[in-house]
């Protein structure tokens, strides 16, 4: 009888540590809706790109969401600009240099403000924000909104998915993307929109 | 020949203006893409999707009516034609 309740709460541990164990959501999308917008506003200039070629794992329990951990990584390539002529500028070695520095990274460190209604949790995360081949710690105000079995909905496979928004400003004179140079077309400050979705499979 | 060259530049200004109206009435730089946003119904996200379009701006509608511009100045320094001189004349 005694080894029959130890089994029975052996197995009812282990479900228990399954469901809650943290998932791995996936944010390289398939569909290409992920994307990241910049915006610079300059005395004389206003301009405004995305960029949509979005990977990276984050790692992230529901049940903690304070305990997220991950990184993001977008391909400094695929940022784009409406006019050819400022794209390959804003690619070349006088700005970005996209061949010597081909990833913009963000990896999380910690976690603070960690608000959660529903599926929704709000959180300032603070992580290693890499552009240009200059790393800075920065903070930035996250959104997660975690989709519990939507995954079927949207590629037909039983998962979660886990939707990050965040919206934050960080300053090109920061990753030595040249400071203090044509700040009346470039302004230093870089507004940055991320908008992704990662999946996690079971 | 004057009357010629004040034709084509009031022409070209027509032109380049109604084509940039027609275009979009683009305030900024001369593109070729045009990025619409579509949002998925499931996450809710609004992806962007990159159309190749040419929407002129005000870089090319400047150029075209410098260019109006300098063939009227050209027509302030062209004598009358020979024909407008005789009729005139007799």
């Amino acid at each position: 009888m005694k080894n029959k309740f130890t089994a029975a709460l052996t197995f009812i541990s282990l479900a228990m540590a399954a469901l809650a164990a943290p998932s791995e959501f996936d944010f390289k999308d398939p569909k290409g809706v992920n994307n990241a917008v910049f915006k610079t506003d300059a005395p004389l200039e206003s301009i405004n790109g995305t960029a949509t070629g979005i990977s990276g794992k984050v790692t992230f329990d529901p049940a903690n969401p304070g305990a997220v951990k991950g990184k993001i990584i977008v391909q400094a390539n695929s940022l784009h600009l409406g006019n050819p002529m400022q794209k390959e500028h804003l690619h070349s070695d006088k700005w970005l240099d996209v061949a010597k520095y081909p990833e913009i990274t963000f990896e999380v460190e910690s976690v603070k403000n960690v608000k959660t209604q529903g599926d929704v949790t709000t959180a300032d995360v603070t992580g290693k924000m890499s552009v240009h081949g200059v790393t800075k710690t920065i903070t930035a105000p996250v959104k997660m909104t975690f989709l519990k079995d939507k995954l079927k909905a949207r590629t037909g496979k039983d998962g979660d998915l886990l939707v990050i928004r965040a919206n934050f400003k960080i300053k090109r004179s920061d990753f030595g993307i040249n400071p203090g140079q044509m700040e009346e077309k470039v302004s230093d400050d870089i507004e940055l929109n991320l908008s992704i979705a990662g999946a996690a499979p079971r | 020949m004057r009357r010629i060259l004040r034709i084509c530049a009031l022409g070209l200004a027509m032109f380049s203006l109604l084509l940039w109206l027609l275009l979009g009435a683009n305030r900024g730089w001369t593109k070729t893409t045009v990025t619409k946003w579509q949002k998925d119904p499931v996450t809710e996200i609004e992806g962007p999707v990159i159309e190749k379009k040419f929407v002129p701006g005000v870089d090319l509608l400047a150029l075209s009516l410098a260019g109006a511009l300098a063939l009227f100045i050209a027509s302030l320094f062209v004598q009358k034609t020979k024909s407008n001189q005789i009729s005139s004349s007799s």
